[in-house]
């Protein structure tokens, strides 16, 4: 017996040794994504790690976390100590600061500067400014996409022409196009401004009102974190007691009375207003169109020229409300910070990398067209590519391809880079809320519940803004704000 | 010929004719205490083993973390070398503005859904009991059945068709009699009935089979009795049925009561949502947690909100099962 116990002992640790050899050579890194996996994930994942280990040493394993259980999970997965190596950062969404507060995330200064010669090439300094915080690199920003394109509206040229209308050059004009096309309507689904104001708070940035901002006398400023006006020169006031924010509420009441945006706005949700935009009857979307392919099932004739991407006094500056908008971060329960850097230093190398990574494989997955379009193999529904992985989240403009049927139009606001655009002075600022987190939660309840429906136009500004903002006061507004001031006054005055 | 189906039914599905067959109302193992009851009924005990573990996993195994309630949340430290800052995580919530809007929809909310779905599944239960075509039964428990089973994103959808402005089933019917079309999703008055009727709809049909199955249970003689003495059906239904399904109605009544601090999340936020407009009659605690700490995501503010609702609805199911016990002793839990 005695034998028997011994040879299986010997047995396992030999078999144990062997394994550990095996994988002596090849580091895993476990990277954490928010979505679904696509549908040809596993064979592109085995091309890419055959291609990584053999360049770096390195394999990958991907986790999804579906959307609506992303930051429940991700909170989890640090909270209980699970070892991964890198997480995607949305910072409209959670910006990096909340994880690091809470002790989230890896120091990755060192490794960056020892592994990412790569990602020190093509992600430009003042983006890298923006994942520091007091000096130290904490996450790698993802240079996907021109920020300055804040304020950008897409609207339907064939529309136009159709209605005999001239492109808008205000607000008013916008919305009186909006009412003639309205008016002139054969369809049965009405023609509303697609919006989901309610699931972003209203945000302006999120919900990309702020294209009715150029047009007033205070432009340029911006809206951080849903609450804070914020001046080019540094002013903070609190946002829904600034005029912008009524004459935003008045714009929109007078859309809402007039039937152009959905009486059921509130409750809309985020696919219907996918589907809203896909559907294509609409003069006029907030912000631009990802794919016209979708479009063209309900307007065949729609060409790539008929989308239009405009913005009001086109003649002022672009500006950057953040310094960077994605980001991915190595988690403090990593056991190898290092990993993660050099992944993403290997997907920034070359445009192979790139290429395999971000589009799968060649002639099965996609197809390059040119330096910088591809064109993606569909599923058998049509609906999505079978492979494709999000350029929000670790694209690079160095290296970026765009669907064949994105519009040219997005494609010249989004992904090209705009020299002359500035920052504002909050693009890299973080707020640390932790003094005042009992404030900021209530805050954001009174806002969602009692602000939004006045900002959105769904209640009528005279009988309701006043209880609204006696609301939003009493849960601690004035606080938030004075907190947020004093730490953005400290923040410019240490000059970063 | 009806008398033969009735006993052939009802004999059928209790051959022994034995009271409360299903329930083991004693409470208490037989002879030689515990150990002894496991051996005698091994494979009845290693029935519950799963959900057994289940428990001890999620619900004791979990108990110390309750500790994060009260300490500043950090990810590299661990409950035992925490930063203890006192009651501070309680704070955001009690010093809400609407601290006292949710507590009382969410009691309110959950006192309806609890009502309705017991009178609503009672009803169903007495009315098929009485129904003696068999297929009917059969179908009709499916049918009541199924929305149970049905997501309530799904459901939200359904909702959206009969309550959307433009395209409502509801909106259109109005019209087809001159009635203007009117905004729902902007009415919170009416949502709290729209909720307890969605509610009763999805579950009132499980409940009923369950209160159908308790039924089946009851001695058949004690009908035959009655019917000799020239009960009518509904005598029969509200002398014996009724009372003697108590005990399984006071029970999941008082399981529900235990949960009545908790929000049906699922429910409430597919059906609701962000639209603000309907939370002062709509939003209970769980959804102005989630939407309160989904940007801060901080665990240890959700984990003292979760630990107010535990210590409320402790009270509420202790306090419910001693009156109870003292009025009607055998529907109390223990």
């Amino acid at each position: 017996m005695k034998r028997i116990v011994t040879m299986v002992l010997a047995l396992a640790l030999v078999a144990g040794t062997v394994a550990f050899a095996q994988s002596a050579g090849t580091a895993k890194i476990r990277y954490v994504m928010p979505g679904d996996a696509p549908k040809d994930f596993d064979a592109v994942i085995q091309a890419v790690n055959a291609k990584l280990k053999a360049d770096a040493g390195l394999e990958l394993q991907c986790s999804y976390i579906p959307w609506d259980a992303w930051e429940n999970k991700i909170n989890l997965m640090l909270a209980s100590g699970d070892e991964f190596d890198l997480f995607h950062v949305m910072q409209d969404w959670i910006p990096y600061s909340t994880y690091f507060s809470k002790g989230g995330l890896s120091d990755i200064t060192d490794a960056v500067d020892k592994f990412g010669p790569a990602l020190k090439k093509v992600i430009p300094a003042d983006i890298w400014s923006g994942a520091k915080i007091k000096g130290r690199t904490y996450v790698v920003p993802t240079y996907w996409v021109e920020l300055a394109s804040e304020g950008d509206f897409t609207i339907r040229q064939d529309l136009l022409a159709a209605n005999k209308l001239p492109p808008p050059k205000t607000p008013a004009d916008l919305l009186a196009d909006m009412e003639t096309v309205a008016r002139n309507w054969k369809g049965s689904d009405k023609p509303y401004l697609p919006m989901v104001p309610s699931g972003n708070y209203a945000d302006p940035i999120g919900m990309h009102s702020s294209v009715l901002h150029r047009s007033y006398a205070s432009f340029p400023f911006t809206v951080k974190e849903k609450l804070f006006f914020v001046s080019q020169s540094g002013e903070v006031k609190s946002w829904v007691e600034t005029p912008e924010f009524k004459q935003d509420a008045a714009w929109f009441r007078k859309a809402y009375q007039k039937g152009l945006i959905n009486p059921d706005v509130l409750t809309i949700k985020q696919d219907q207003f996918t589907n809203a935009v896909n559907s294509g009857n609409w003069l006029a979307v907030l912000g631009t169109v990802g794919d016209y392919k979708p479009i063209q099932k309900s307007w065949p004739a729609l060409k790539d020229a008929d989308l239009v991407t405009m913005k009001f006094n086109p003649e002022k500056a672009n500006v950057r409300p953040f310094g960077i908008k994605n980001a991915n971060a190595v988690p403090s329960t990593s056991d190898h910070p290092e990993k993660g850097v050099k992944f993403l230093n290997w997907l920034m190398t070359n445009n192979a990398n790139y290429d395999l990574f971000m589009y799968g494989i060649e002639g099965k997955d996609s197809k390059k067209v040119g330096d910088k379009k591809v064109e993606f193999t569909f599923d058998e529904n049509g609906n999505l590519p079978i492979y494709q992985q999000a350029d929000w989240m670790m694209g690079n403009l160095n290296f970026i391809r765009l669907s064949t049927s994105s519009p040219s139009a997005t494609i010249k606001d989004l992904y090209v880079q705009d020299p002359k655009a500035v920052n504002n002075p909050a693009a890299d600022f973080f707020f640390d809320a932790s003094n005042v987190r009992a404030e900021l939660a209530n805050v954001m309840n009174e806002l969602a519940s009692s602000m939004v429906p006045v900002y959105i136009g769904v209640l009528d500004w005279d009988s309701a803004y006043s209880q609204a903002l006696g609301k939003m006061k009493k849960a601690g507004l004035d606080k938030v704000v004075a907190e947020y001031k004093k730490q953005l006054d400290a923040f410019r005055a240490a000059g970063k | 010929m009806k008398k033969t189906d009735d006993e052939k039914r009802r004999g059928g599905q209790n051959p022994r004719g034995k009271r409360n067959g299903g329930h083991a109302p004693e409470g208490k193992p037989g002879k030689g205490g515990l150990v002894a009851d496991m051996r005698r009924n091994g494979a009845s005990y290693l029935l519950t083993l799963p959900a057994a573990v289940y428990t001890f996993v999620f619900g004791y195994l979990t108990y110390p973390y309750l500790l994060i309630a009260f300490q500043r949340f950090n990810y590299r430290r661990n409950i035992l070398n925490g930063e203890w800052i006192g009651m501070k995580n309680f704070e955001f919530f009690i010093n809400s503005s609407y601290a006292f809007t949710i507590t009382w929809n969410t009691l309110k909310l959950n006192m309806f859904f609890i009502g309705a779905t017991t009178v609503a599944a009672l009803v169903l239960a007495l009315a098929l009991n009485e129904v003696r075509v068999k297929w009917f039964v059969k179908a009709s428990q499916a049918m009541m059945v199924f929305p149970t089973y049905l997501s309530w994103v799904v459901v939200s959808y359904m909702l959206y068709g009969i309550f959307s402005m433009d395209y409502g089933i509801l909106n259109r019917t109005l019209a087809a009699f001159g009635v203007p079309a009117v905004n729902w999703y902007i009415k919170a008055d009416v949502w709290p009935a729209i909720l307890t009727v969605m509610r009763v709809w999805k579950g009132a049909g499980l409940n009923a089979v369950i209160f159908l199955a308790a039924m089946a249970a009851i001695d058949v003689s004690l009908y035959e009795a009655a019917e000799i003495d020239g009960a009518s059906r509904a005598q029969r239904a509200w002398r014996i049925t009724m009372p003697l399904i108590a005990p399984t109605v006071a029970i999941l009544t008082l399981m529900a009561i235990g949960r009545i601090m908790y929000g049906d999340f699922g429910m409430i936020y597919a059906l609701i949502g962000d639209n603000g407009v309907l939370f002062p009659t709509t939003d209970v605690i769980d959804t102005y947690v989630y939407r309160a700490l989904r940007k801060i995501g901080d665990p240890a503010e959700a984990t003292a909100i979760g630990l107010f609702q535990s210590a409320i609805g402790f009270v509420l199911v202790y306090g419910a099962n001693k009156l109870t016990k003292r009025f009607f002793p055998e529907g109390a839990i223990y």
